[in-house]
Parts: structure tokens; C-alpha cells; sequence
């Protein structure tokens, strides 16, 4: 036995459980997007049940592609969402990690609140943020836009400086479960909700910032800013690459925000909608399932390609 | 320490025995709103009495039509009785799911609302039992309508419902002339839409089963629904469903309500008062109609001890179980299944709503017409109904928050309901 096949040996049940795993859910997508599987239909009962015979080649796909409303919406959106979360949980994630790595007194304790947003549940922090924080009506959103359109007809009623708020418009809550916004309210709750994760990560690797060349570039005269471009940015592209990667990974996924937010109107994504299809026609679930597999895939790749350098370097 | 042991394990042996000659369980899928959550409690006098144990599975409205409807169409028989509604008992057992329900003469068959038991039945034969029903109705503060000198009518006329929200609303009060479904989904705003449209002279689909949602009555339905909920209703009403509006109504924010009969029981607020849904004249009436039922999964191995449970849990002795129980009372009886239980005078004593909410039930019509060629009221029981009625629920949405005009949400409603329906081998 050479030395190499005593451990491919061990390693073989782990590698083929995960391969059955991985295989016989994606082998049964695949074997669904090909035929025409209803889960109910009185008109065609042998639609319902998987079958060979209900071969229908890529008619699943056509369908979903050019005769089902949203598919190219729904493409549009899970981009477009995991891409804004994205660049502002980095954004925001960098800005306070900086922020707090300086001591200060009390900062054990910050650290902890900054954090805890993310061991909040998905659906709690969806609700939370759509009823108690968004609601137009009962929210803090709505009290607010109440509070300031009292605050401005008291102000109407100053002599002179009234004549002026006179022409102040009344203001309207933004209601955040409709078609335009909905996607908005998806970003900010889980923008809140992932920033930690980010700052957690970058707040990690900036201890390990070189302090010396810090104290050099100070001596040198660099500014806040040139040090923050020059050596702290580069010092985390690590860092930085791996928080992209991870939550495109789980974003490209989120479910349960679109749900509650809004059901789908506005900020529906792919697995929505695959969703969707699921509640009878299997079929162009799973077609839909294989689009996912591929935009996922595509996305992988951008990033690897992008990012993939400063993990192997 | 050694025959404590001894005994204790004969002793629980012959408990066993004694069980397992009569043991069955039975695992009870329910939706989890407050009529089968009490049923768990009310049914333990059940299990004492017959030896039947009882494993209560409640989920969320629309992860038990998930769960339910996998299970029953794979045959995963995880469950031995499940909780369904109108929309899916018809077609159900028309494709063989679930078992016909025969009961005995005790059961009262005629007893149950005629309207609701051809709501849950296929050719004739019942094939879920009902546990409570419900329609819509008009729910409003008469102490509001009568400070802006208005009035509302039994099957008033939408121009008049629609003044009369002009009349009340008042937002820098916080008050919202009318509160009404917006959130999308084929039960939320699709429920209340639909009845609009029924009243206006449409429908779903024609007689060949192609969507209609394109014609003249559905623009003006439309068009009147954007009108009075956007020019008179809360902010955010795209948003709202039946607990949206419950808070909201509770919080005496609304004038008036048209939604499911069962709300009147929630409502908090002093002054409410009843009428019968408005009616732009049509025969198909504005009342939608509903039922939480109970069915039989085809091939239970339980199923007679299935039926058994059933046939006790929406007889007029569990109304009165409920009524009496020390936990419940008469206000918390399930209501709209049986006209016994409207001709209670306990019942009658503490619910203000029962004649509207009877009224509204039996004059709701869920069998096809000439005007309506499927059944269902605010539904077609056909099982497409539920991707289709997503897809337009979320354009109606849209219509609503001024994303798309009322013409353009109804012709993208249009052609999806069309590749839906061609996609399903209608034509």
C-alpha cells in the first residue's frame, strides 16, 4: 500500500456522503426541470407524478424564461440586493471597525452592542425592523413624519417665520412595504444585521496591524487619510475579500426578509420565486432551481476572479 | 428498591395493555388561529373519554398549506387529519386525497350552512367538515359615521361607501376613512379584490377556463379600489392584511373595515357596528365565503378513528363543550358552520355580530354560474388558483403604491394568469 492510499481510503466515506448529498438533490432538480411535474392538475392527473414519460425537453425552461412574469426581475433583484448589502456592510463595517480600535473607555461593552445585531434571527430582525421601525402608521417611521408635521404646523402660527413654514408641504411616511421600496427595507435589515459580521472580521485584523510602519508614516507626515488608503486598506484586503465572498454566498439566498416584508411585491429574488412556482408546478421550480445553481455560479466566479488574488497571494 | 422497581414496571405493563387495546393516535395538522389552538385544550375530555390520544401539529397559514398539500399530493401520510379550507377541499377531493365524510343521522348534516357545506363538497358529497366559517361584512364606528352625518346601509353602494370614507377620514387625527387588504397573496388582498370585482361584474375566468382579468369590469373594480383605499386609506396599505388592520382598527385609527366576519370578535374599540358588504348590483353578491375544515388524508391507516374525531369536532356537542368549558365560553365558540349555533340564546347573549355575520354567510353563492363559471367567491377552486392569484395579487399591489398604472398592472395580471393557464393544458 503506498502511502497515499491508506488516507485516500479513510477519506472515502466522508467524500461520498457528501457527494450523495450533493448529487441526488441536484440529480432529481435536473431530472425535474426536463419533465412536466404538477404536484395537482384535474385536467392532466399524469402530470403529477414524476415520470419519464412526461418528458417535455427544455419547455420548463422556456417557460420560465420568456413566458412567466418575473423571472428576469427576480434576476435583476438578487443582484442588485446582494450587491448593495455588500458594498455598504464593507463600507459601514470598515468605518467602524477603524472607528473603535482606538482604546476608549467603555469599549469592551461597545464592541458587544456593535456585534449583537448579528445573533438576532433572520425573520426576528424582519419583523422587528417592517412593524416596529418601518411602519408607516404605528412604526417609529410614521411617528416620527407625525411627530415633525406637528412640530411644523406649530411653527405656521410665529408671525413672520410662519409665513415661511406656511409653504412647508405636509409630509408623507414612506411606506416601505410597496413595490418601489421594498427592496430598500430588505438592504437596511440585513445591512444591519451583517455590519457586524464585517466588523467583527476587519476589528480582528486590525490588531494585527504593524504598528511600526504606523509610527513611520506618522514620522514621514502622512495624513489620517494616506495612512487609511496606504496601509490600513491594503493591510485588510484579506479580510475584505473573505466578508464579500461569505455573504454573497448566504445573500444570494435570503428568504425570509422578502417574505415578511412584502411576499415577494417588489423584492422578489431567485429562490422567491422559486418558491413561488413550488406551491404546484415542480417543474419550473426546478427549472428555475438549475438558474439559480448557474447564477450562483457566475457570481462565484466574478468573485473569485476579482477578489480570489489577494486569497492566494 | 428491587420490587418497587418490579412492580412499578407491571403496573405500567398492564397500563399498557390496557391502552394498547384501544390505543390509537392520531396526528392532527391545524392552522394556528385562536379556534384550533383551543381546540387542543377542549378536546382533552375527548381523549379522556374514548382513549384516543392526540398529537397536534399547528403551523402558520401558509406553511401548513405547504406542508399539507406535499404530504397529501406524494401520499407521505404524515398526518391523519388536516386542517383545510374552501379553496382546497373541492379539488382535493375531486383528484382522490381526501376520504368522503358520511356521518349518522346524530350529526345533523342539514345543520350545517348550506353555503359552506357546497363550498367543501364535490358532486354532492362533503369531503371536509367545517369548523368554522366565515364571510366578509362591513365593520364600522358608529360614532364616527355619525359625527360626519353619514350613514351606512346594509349592501350600500360603493359611491356611498366611498363618501362615507370621505366623510370619517381625518388623518391628522389619525384617522383613515377606510382600512382595507392590500398586502399582496390569493387570500389577503386577492380576497377582498375579488369581491369587488364579483360586484362589479367580473370574474376570473370564462367558461373555457382564459383568465378575463383584462375586461372592462376588472378596470373599473381596480380603478375603484386604488381610488378609495389610496385617497382614503392608511399609509402603507400594501402592507396590510386581516392582523395589519386588526392593530390598526383596534388602535381606533380605522372608520370603517370590510373584511372576514370572524374579526368581529377581536374588535376592541367602543361603537362598532355591522352591515352587510356594499354591491355595485351584481348576483354574485360581495360577500366572499370561507371555511377552516377538517378532512381525511386518502389511505390513513387511522381513518376511521380519523373520522370518528372529526365527526365529534364540528357536532353541535363541541360547540357546547366549548361554551361550557371553564377555560373558553359562549364568546369563543367557533361560529358560521352550524345554524344551530346562531339559534343559541347563550351564543346570541354575548355576540353582536351574529345576525350580520349569518346573514352574510348564507347569502354568499360559491357554485358556478353563467356569470362565474367556477366555484368560489373570492377564489376559483381549481388548483392553479393559488400561482395565479399570487401573481395578480402582487400587481394589484403595485397598482395600489402607484408603481404601475391600473391598465398596466391588469394587463401584466392578464398575460401572466394566460401563461399560467395554458401552462396548466387548459387550451
Amino acid at each position: 500500500m503506498s502511502q497515499r492510499t491508506l488516507p485516500r481510503l479513510m477519506q472515502t466515506p466522508a467524500v461520498l456522503l457528501l457527494l450523495v448529498w450533493m448529487l441526488v438533490p441536484l440529480g432529481m432538480t435536473i431530472f425535474f426541470s426536463f419533465i412536466r411535474y404538477v404536484l395537482n392538475n384535474l385536467r392532466k392527473p399524469e402530470w403529477t407524478t414524476p415520470n419519464i414519460d412526461n418528458w417535455r425537453g427544455f419547455g420548463n425552461y422556456e417557460y420560465v424564461l420568456y413566458k412567466s412574469k418575473d423571472f428576469w426581475f427576480a434576476v435583476q433583484n438578487s443582484v442588485f440586493i446582494v450587491g448593495s448589502i455588500i458594498v455598504l456592510t464593507v463600507a459601514l463595517g470598515l468605518a467602524i471597525a477603524v472607528l473603535i480600535n482606538r482604546s476608549f473607555p467603555g469599549r469592551g461593552m461597545v464592541r458587544v452592542l456593535l456585534i449583537s445585531p448579528f445573533f438576532v434571527m433572520p425573520a426576528v430582525n424582519a419583523v422587528l425592523w417592517i412593524n416596529m421601525l418601518l411602519d408607516p402608521v404605528l412604526g417609529l417611521n410614521g411617528l416620527i413624519v407625525n411627530g415633525l408635521n406637528g412640530v411644523i404646523d406649530g411653527l405656521r402660527d410665529f408671525p413672520l417665520l410662519g409665513n415661511f413654514f406656511s409653504f412647508w408641504p405636509e409630509l408623507q411616511p414612506i411606506s416601505f412595504r410597496a413595490t418601489q421600496t421594498s427592496a430598500y427595507a430588505v438592504i437596511v435589515m440585513v445591512t444591519w444585521q451583517w455590519t457586524p459580521f464585517a466588523i467583527l472580521i476587519f476589528m480582528t485584523s486590525l490588531q494585527s496591524e504593524d504598528q511600526q510602519q504606523k509610527e513611520a508614516a506618522i514620522l514621514d507626515g502622512a495624513s489620517a487619510w494616506s495612512q487609511f488608503v496606504n496601509l490600513t486598506i491594503p493591510h485588510l484586503a484579506r479580510p475584505i475579500a473573505i466578508v464579500i465572498m461569505i455573504q454573497a454566498i448566504f445573500h444570494l439566498s435570503l428568504y425570509a426578509e422578502i417574505e415578511i416584508v412584502s411576499r415577494g411585491n417588489g423584492n422578489k429574488n431567485l429562490p422567491y420565486l422559486i418558491g413561488e412556482f413550488a406551491s404546484n408546478n415542480i417543474g419550473a421550480a426546478s427549472a428555475t432551481g438549475i438558474f439559480a445553481v448557474i447564477l450562483a455560479n457566475i457570481v462565484a466566479i466574478f468573485l473569485l476572479r476579482i477578489i480570489g488574488k489577494s486569497l492566494m497571494d | 428498591m428491587k420490587t418497587i422497581r418490579t412492580s412499578a414496571l407491571a403496573a405500567t405493563a398492564a397500563f399498557g395493555l390496557a391502552i394498547s387495546a384501544n390505543a390509537t393516535e392520531l396526528t392532527i395538522a391545524i392552522v394556528n388561529n385562536g379556534h384550533m389552538i383551543n381546540m387542543q385544550k377542549v378536546a382533552e375530555a375527548y381523549t379522556a373519554e374514548t382513549g384516543v390520544s392526540l398529537n397536534w401539529v399547528a403551523l402558520e397559514e401558509g406553511v401548513l398549506r405547504e406542508q399539507v398539500t406535499s404530504d397529501t399530493a406524494t401520499g407521505g401520510g404524515q398526518y391523519d387529519i388536516i386542517n383545510i379550507g374552501m379553496q382546497e377541499a373541492p379539488i382535493w377531493g375531486a383528484a382522490g386525497w381526501i376520504e368522503p365524510l358520511n356521518f349518522g343521522s346524530s350529526y345533523d348534516m342539514d345543520d350545517i350552512l348550506p353555503a359552506i357545506r357546497a363550498g367543501l363538497s364535490h358532486e354532492g358529497t362533503m369531503y371536509a367538515a367545517p369548523f368554522y366559517g366565515e364571510s366578509s361584512m362591513v365593520m364600522y364606528r358608529k360614532d364616527l359615521t355619525d359625527a360626519a352625518g353619514v350613514t351606512i346601509r346594509d349592501s350600500d353602494s360603493w359611491a356611498n361607501i366611498k363618501g362615507a370614507a370621505a366623510a370619517m377620514h381625518n388623518p391628522d387625527n389619525g384617522v383613515y376613512g377606510a382600512c382595507l387588504r392590500g398586502k399582496p397573496g390569493w387570500g389577503d388582498n386577492m380576497a377582498f379584490i375579488t369581491t369587488v370585482v364579483n360586484s362589479f361584474g367580473g370574474a376570473w375566468f370564462a367558461a373555457d377556463m382564459r383568465p378575463t382579468i383584462d375586461t372592462a369590469a376588472w378596470e373599473e373594480a381596480i380603478n375603484f379600489y386604488v381610488d378609495l383605499l389610496g385617497n382614503y386609506g392608511p399609509p402603507g396599505s400594501e402592507g396590510n392584511s386581516f392582523n395589519e388592520i386588526l392593530a390598526l382598527y383596534n388602535e381606533g385609527k380605522c372608520g370603517m373595515w370590510i373584511d372576514a366576519t370572524i374579526a368581529a370578535s377581536f374588535l376592541t374599540v367602543d361603537g362598532v357596528a355591522y352591515a352587510q358588504s356594499p354591491n355595485a348590483g351584481n348576483p354574485v353578491g360581495a360577500n366572499w365565503l370561507w371555511a377552516w375544515a377538517m378532512a381525511v388524508p386518502a389511505g390513513s391507516p387511522n381513518a376511521d378513528a380519523a373520522k370518528a374525531f372529526i365527526e365529534w369536532a364540528t357536532s353541535k356537542d363541541y360547540v357546547q363543550a366549548v361554551g361550557n368549558h371553564p377555560d373558553f365560553g359562549w364568546g369563543s365558540v367557533p361560529t358560521g358552520q352550524r345554524a344551530s349555533t346562531y339559534a343559541l340564546p347563550e351564543f346570541q347573549a354575548v355576540a353582536g355580530f351574529a345576525a350580520a355575520e349569518m346573514a352574510a354567510i348564507e347569502s354568499a353563492a360559491p357554485a358556478a354560474t353563467d356569470l362565474k363559471p367556477y366555484v368560489g367567491v373570492q377564489f376559483a377552486a381549481i388548483p392553479e388558483f393559488p400561482e395565479v392569484g399570487i401573481a395578480v395579487a402582487q400587481e394589484m399591489a403595485a397598482a395600489l403604491s402607484g408603481a404601475k398604472s391600473v391598465k398596466d398592472a391588469l394587463a401584466a395580471s392578464q398575460s401572466a394568469a394566460d401563461a399560467i393557464m395554458s401552462e396548466a393544458g387548459y387550451y
